[in-house]
């Protein structure tokens, strides 16, 4: 019995690779949950105007709303010249762009359909899970190495990244690239390839599309040059060193390139949801905290407003007064100066944030489409083991995502010192990889809450959860392959 | 037998009411007129032209229908209207739809006609001759009350007739001073040449079309700071106040509120100063708030100005009337969830893109309505000492964000002589009314539900009346305690793993060193 078990496993594994494994199972999830009618995705919470404007595409009017209730599946092409063209330029264009190709190529002139957006996101990510997959197992076959692709499903193949790719979020992106440029890194780390520049390429190129997704992920810079700090190590690659430190200036004016080119207006806003999403969140009463900072207190009255108003209000966050009384003063200095002095705040919104980092799944969101059968706002509840697990599991504190980062660095730390003392790299690139990771983990949380308050934090934190994620999936990967410490693959290789 | 008899007059009785009610209607309606126009051009800037006219029809309590020609239907104009109102906004375009010419050659009632394009049975209605003037500037003359007027390309002018009514004066700037009527009426027709939305020829026009529908009377105005809102520098507020107490100006506010934070100090704040308005001779209009681009219904509007009152008077805050830009009033959403709670409007101008709910272009009057006009469009004319106000009519100064225009504020109300409306001298008496609560004002006292309220006089510095009473939470000490006792247990923890990858490595090191 047993021996007929592991013949059969032996003709499995010559036929089918576990990076082949994990780019079926995944391919078979997402088109489970992109294409089998009735379709899933997320509903517009708002954030699709600008990418629908600077994209030639518009919204469909329609009797009923159209916000967050059901994932919307149709929206039409502009036909003629469209003045918004350039409205917010960002990497996220090349997808929804290649996406409206393809809809005219395949399906209409006048109407897009939000899977042709599926369709784009998916076919990338696939390509990404079977380099992120053999990245981790190559070129072992063995049983544990089959454990390793079905963990890279299980926790990639969750529909709570998935569903993103039937919307215009642009996390959908975010996801692809980053995992792109880490199974660059892991590539490099174990010398998958013979050559080493294709895959220093693929990290520099999917780097300098991450940081360009949206002007918020601007934040992602230093971490991406930290990890781009670990390609100097590698072996015989001295007259390319100018090239790396290159490509990490590069990725740095991307980063400055796409905050800057935030408009005034989404500047505003994130300026007003600072203040009125976070500085504002006091437990007592805000008014003289805030008069103190030499902005008149009434505008403690704005606690919980919204930029972009929902229905009434005393006065638009918009207007003049307000721009001129408020945002023209609370910029990001003078936020940080708050939270100085009310360090005890700033800890309590960490937690808020952090208790949000497990939420990939943006709530209040509907996934299924209307006339499907079911109610406005319902959720997609399958394939979701892994997230569901660890939004269960997981303690929201923002003091236990530092010790996480604080002992995976240190883990990580280790081995690149063992592997600087070797003269090996394979340490010394996971570990500038994790410490970017970690760096992002611990640094998003306080960027977020002081440009942007409290508001929209699972979408805000998703770079979070997913450093998390991959960390944790590096981790298992280097257990299972007994190269947490050592990197040579000889010491305590007992299979 | 004796059922078909008593079907029989259960028929006529049917019938009998059938042809009563509508006569009824007709009885009641009578203050309805309908206003169409040629084209809203915005180059001329017809859509304020058009919001300044509705306001002033409302003001003179008649009910105005506006309907864009293109969207005239066949006897739409009929015996229910009392007047008919042509305004042309675009001359090269002018009437076209001849289903409305038609009917308003046929109809019996009062007939306006603003600006050029007359027709030819309307030029007879006005008393038979019209000329054209062109390229020419004018001074508009009334009694001592003189305004320069922009120059002109064309213009119709109506001459008066014996029996006709000649309203303002058009003088050249020729040497030779020619006049010319501005404003005629000739029994049930009458004619204005432009409408002006500011100065002088506005106040002639609303005087013109009050006496035409005779709707005319004498008011004194309101003094009303406008744009004021919880987010307001109060001690502007404050200071107006007092300086209006103190020169014996009445005066009234119109203000927003907040329905969310209201237990928040920068409420009280905001109450405690209007208190301080109102204990100072004040009255306050609430004024309707933002409204978004998307997502509105009627119940969340009506809701929050429940909340509103409700907020407001727990704080001894008793608005007398609502105010808002005009279209709230075009609006069939946002007139019947916030204007038709209260019994006194202050209608503001409109801003130049309205964001509507629910257009209807239907007007609503009320008891009474102030036409809301800022003070310094009446800059323009030379003579301000003896305006008459022939309509409702409230003069509005935006609350100074500084103290230099503060100082202008101040120094504009010394220079102006105006007799002021007072609320407790001229006995306004007011309702406003919701399902849940009904604030009344009579000759300067408050009353909700029923009750007489008195108004507490706050303490002249705001800041000072306020402590900061923190609710201490009881368990908040136990957590503190166990957030040290967690903190001091991660730090030992934290040594501890120390050490240990220390010990580790050093471990590793000699099993290294042996396998070398």
């Amino acid at each position: 019995m047993k021996n007929k078990f592991r013949t059969g496993f032996v003709h499995f594994s010559k036929v089918i690779s576990p990076a082949m494994l994990a780019t079926i199972l995944v391919g078979i999830i997402c088109g489970i949950i992109l294409f089998i009618p009735p379709i899933n995705g997320l509903a517009d919470s708002g954030d699709f105007y600008n990418t629908l404007l600077s994209n030639g595409l518009y919204r469909f009017s329609t009797h009923y709303n159209q916000y967050n209730d059901f994932v919307i599946k149709k929206f039409g092409i502009l036909q003629y010249y469209n003045e918004n063209h350039f409205y917010t330029v960002s990497s996220q264009m090349i997808f929804v762009r290649l996406a409206v190709f393809l809809n005219k190529l395949f399906y209409s002139k006048t109407v897009f359909d939000i899977r042709f957006m599926g369709l784009v996101n998916s076919s990338f990510y696939l390509g990404g899970i079977y380099l992120l997959t053999k990245s981790l197992v190559t070129p072992i076959r063995k049983i544990k190495n089959y454990i390793i692709a079905l963990l890279v499903v299980l926790i990639f193949g969750d529909a709570a990244y998935i569903l993103f790719f039937n919307s215009f979020y642009s996390e959908a992106q975010m996801l692809i690239f980053t995992v792109y440029l880490f199974a660059a890194i892991m590539s490099l780390a174990r010398n998958i390839y013979q050559r080493h520049w294709p895959m220093i390429g693929v990290f520099f190129l999917n780097a300098i599309l991450l940081v360009t997704t949206k002007p918020a992920s601007a934040s992602l810079t230093i971490s991406l040059i930290l990890i781009s700090i670990g390609l100097l190590f590698l072996p015989d690659f001295k007259a390319r060193r100018m090239a790396i430190i290159f490509g990490s200036l590069l990725i740095f004016m991307a980063g400055t390139g796409i905050y800057l080119s935030a408009s005034p207006e989404t500047r505003d806003a994130n300026n007003f949801e600072s203040f009125a999403h976070g500085v504002l969140l006091d437990n007592s009463d805000p008014t003289t905290q805030v008069e103190k900072g030499g902005i008149n207190g009434q505008f403690a009255l704005s606690r919980g407003d919204n930029y972009y108003i929902g229905s009434y209000t005393a006065i638009k966050p918009s207007g003049k007064y307000v721009r001129k009384n408020l945002l023209r003063k609370n910029g990001i200095g003078w936020v940080t100066r708050y939270y100085l002095g009310n360090p005890k705040q700033l800890f309590q919104l960490l937690n808020v944030a952090a208790s949000n980092i497990t939420s990939i799944q943006p709530a209040n969101i509907g996934n299924y489409p209307r006339g499907s059968g079911h109610k406005a706002l319902s959720r997609y509840k399958y394939f979701m083991i892994y997230s569901s697990m660890v939004r269960f599991f997981y303690p929201g504190k923002y003091a236990f995502d530092c010790l996480m980062a604080l002992s995976a660095t240190m883990c990580y730390a280790v081995g690149g010192y063992l592997d600087i003392k070797g003269h090996r790299y394979h340490g010394i690139l996971r570990f500038f990889l994790v410490l970017g990771l970690m760096v992002a983990v611990v640094y998003i949380p306080i960027y977020t809450i002081v440009t942007a308050g409290a508001s929209d934090l699972a979408q805000r934190l998703f770079m979070v959860g997913t450093s998390l994620n991959l960390t944790f999936l590096l981790f298992i990967t280097d257990i299972l392959n007994h190269t947490l410490w050592h990197t040579d693959g000889k010491v305590g290789d007992d299979d | 037998m004796k059922k078909i008899r008593l079907m029989f007059v259960a028929i006529s009785l049917f019938l009998i009411s059938w042809f009563i009610t509508p006569t009824n209607v007709q009885a009641s309606t009578n203050n309805h007129v309908l206003l169409v126009y040629d084209s809203e051009n915005t180059a001329t800037g017809a859509a304020k032209k058009i919001d300044t006219l509705q306001r002033a029809l409302t003001s003179m309590n008649l009910q105005v229908k506006t309907v864009d020609q293109s969207k005239y239907k066949k006897g739409e104009l009929n015996d229910r209207y009392l007047g008919v109102i042509t305004m042309i906004n675009w001359r090269e375009l002018g009437l076209i739809n001849q289903k409305f010419i038609s009917d308003r050659a046929k109809f019996s009632g009062i007939k306006l006609h603003i600006g050029q394009n007359l027709s030819q049975s309307e030029i007879k209605e006005l008393g038979g001759s019209v000329q054209k003037l062109y390229r020419q500037q004018f001074n508009l003359k009334n009694n001592d009350n003189e305004q320069l007027l922009p120059f002109i390309n064309t213009m119709t002018i109506v001459n008066k007739t014996e029996k006709a009514q000649q309203i303002g004066t058009l003088v050249t700037q020729q040497s030779n001073q020619q006049n010319y009527p501005f404003g005629i009426i000739n029994e049930k027709a009458g004619y204005l040449p432009f409408f002006d939305t500011s100065g002088l020829s506005l106040m002639l026009e609303i005087q013109l079309i009050g006496q035409l529908f005779h709707r005319v009377g004498t008011y004194q105005p309101l003094l009303t700071f406008t744009k004021v809102t919880p987010y307001s520098d109060l001690r502007m507020i404050d200071e107006l106040s007092r300086y209006c107490n103190k020169n014996g100006i009445s005066f009234a506010i119109s203000t927003t509120s907040v329905s969310q934070n209201t237990n928040l100090k920068a409420f009280n704040r905001f109450t405690a100063t209007l208190r301080n308005v109102e204990s100072r001779g004040g009255i306050i209009f609430l004024n309707a708030p933002e409204v978004s681009s998307t997502n509105n219904s009627g119940t969340l509007l009506s809701q929050q100005f429940s909340t509103y009152i409700v907020t407001l008077s727990q704080h001894q805050v008793f608005p007398v009337g609502v105010s808002a830009e005009g279209f709230w009033n075009q609006d069939q959403v946002l007139r019947t969830n916030f204007l038709q709670y209260a019994n006194h409007w202050l209608m503001l101008p409109s801003q130049s893109q309205p964001n509507f709910v629910k257009q209807d272009n239907d007007a609503k009057a009320v008891q009474e309505s102030y036409f809301g006009m800022s003070m310094s469009s009446l800059k323009k004319m030379s003579n301000t000492g003896d305006i008459q106000f022939s309509i409702p009519t409230a003069l509005t100064i935006p609350l100074p964000n500084t103290d230099k225009d503060l100082a202008t504020v101040k120094r504009d109300l010394q220079r102006n002589d105006f007799a002021w409306y007072d609320a407790v001298s001229d006995g306004l008496t007011t309702k406003i009314e919701t399902p849940s609560s009904l604030l009344e004002y009579k000759y300067g006292n408050y009353y909700a539900n029923g009750k007489h309220e008195e108004v507490q006089i706050s303490n002249s510095s705001l800041n000072k009346q306020f402590g900061d009473n923190k609710p201490k939470a009881t368990l908040s000490r136990y957590f503190k305690v166990q957030g040290h006792i967690f903190m001091t247990f991660f730090i030992i923890v934290t040594i501890i793993l120390l050490v240990f990858i220390y010990l580790g490595q050093k471990v590793y090191w000699n099993r290294m060193r042996r396998k070398k």
